[in-house]
C-alpha cells in the first residue's frame, strides 16, 4: 500500500502524522520540539516542493509512507488523481490519501505562514512546533483511524 | 498518449481546444456563437474536477479536458509524481494550459457562471470573449 499524507504545505501535519504513522515520533506521549525538528521534512518544504510526493518510510507492514503539500486543491487534488488514475489503467486500490489539515490549528497556522511562506524562520519556527505540540492529539487520531481502515 | 487540455472549468476554453485539436471545429480568425454552442459538453455551470473524454485524433491519442480552478501549477506537478509513484512514465499523458487564450470576458462569464444565477448573461460573455479574441487560439492551435 501507499499512503499519502497531505496538506497545504507538506511541511508540519502532513510530516507530523506521517512521522506517529511510521512510529517516528511515540503516539502516547507529545514530543518536545527537538524531536520534532529531527522528523525528516519538518519545516523544511519551500514552494518548489508543493505537487511532489515525498516517500517518508516504511512502516512495519511494509507500507510505503508519503508526504505531500498540495496547498489548498485537497479533496479536489483526489478526485482528480482518482480521474487521472481511471483513463491510464491505474489501480487504486493500493492507495490510500489522507487529508491531515483537519489536525492543524490556528498556530500551526499562523507558524506555518511565517516559517514557510515569509521564511521568517526565527519567528514563525517556535510558533509552529507550539501548535503541532498542541495539536498532536490531533494527527494520532487521524493516523490511528488510517491503520483502522486499513485493518477492516 | 493521452492528451489533456485544461481551464478553470474543464467546459470552457479546454472543450474548445480539444476540438479545434480534433478538427471538430476548423480554424478560422472569426468564431460565431453557433460555432460554439453547438460543441457538445460546452459552458456549464459546475467544474469538470475528473477528466472528460472528448475524443480520439488522427494519430490515436485519446484527448480529455479537466477543469482545474485554482493551483495550475501545482496540479501539473501532481499529476506527473503520481504518474511516477505509480510506476508510469510522466509523458504519457500531455497537459495543456488552454487559458493561455483566456480574456476578460470569458472570466468574467465564467465567474457569472460559477458563482451567481446569471446564467444567461454568463453565457453570453463567455461567447463574446470566444468571438473578440479568436486569433489567439488560432496562433495557439497552430504551435
Amino acid at each position: 500500500m501507499k499512503i499519502v499524507y497531505h496538506c497545504y504545505g507538506g511541511s508540519h501535519s502532513s510530516v507530523t502524522a506521517a512521522a506517529i504513522h511510521l512510529g517516528y515520533l511515540a503516539a502516547d506521549k507529545k514530543p518536545t520540539p527537538d524531536a520534532l525538528m529531527m522528523v525528516p521534512f519538518f519545516d523544511k518544504q519551500t514552494d518548489k516542493d508543493h505537487g511532489k510526493f515525498k516517500l517518508m518510510g516504511k512502516d512495519e507492514m511494509g507500507n510505503q509512507i508519503y508526504i505531500c503539500g498540495c496547498r489548498s486543491l485537497g479533496t479536489k487534488m483526489e478526485k482528480s488523481l482518482y480521474g487521472i488514475a481511471r483513463i491510464t489503467d491505474i489501480p487504486m486500490d493500493d492507495v490510500i490519501f489522507v487529508d491531515t489539515l483537519k489536525g492543524v490549528n490556528s498556530l500551526m497556522r499562523i507558524g506555518g505562514f511565517l516559517s514557510r511562506k515569509l521564511r521568517l524562520v526565527w519567528l514563525g519556527r517556535p510558533i509552529v512546533l507550539k501548535g503541532t505540540v498542541n495539536a498532536f492529539n490531533n494527527f494520532v487520531k487521524i493516523v490511528e483511524e488510517v491503520k483502522n481502515k486499513m485493518q477492516n | 498518449m493521452k492528451i489533456i487540455y485544461y481551464c478553470s472549468t474543464g467546459r470552457h476554453t479546454s472543450i474548445f481546444m480539444a476540438n479545434l485539436h480534433l478538427g471538430n471545429i476548423s480554424l478560422k480568425k472569426r468564431y460565431k456563437s453557433q460555432d460554439l454552442t453547438r460543441l457538445k459538453y460546452f459552458g456549464g455551470t459546475s467544474i469538470q474536477e475528473e477528466p472528460l473524454f472528448i475524443g480520439i485524433d488522427k494519430d490515436n491519442n485519446d484527448i480529455y479536458t479537466i477543469g482545474i480552478p485554482k493551483e495550475k501549477e501545482i496540479m501539473r506537478k501532481l499529476i506527473e509524481s503520481f504518474l511516477k509513484l505509480k510506476g508510469k512514465h510522466p509523458k504519457d499523458i500531455q497537459m495543456i494550459d488552454a487559458d493561455a487564450c483566456s480574456n476578460p470576458w470569458i472570466k468574467l462569464g465564467i465567474f457569472l457562471s460559477l458563482h451567481t444565477r446569471f446564467k444567461g448573461l454568463a453565457r453570453q460573455l463567455v461567447i463574446k470573449g470566444f468571438e473578440n479574441y479568436s486569433s489567439c487560439f488560432l496562433t495557439t492551435a497552430h504551435s
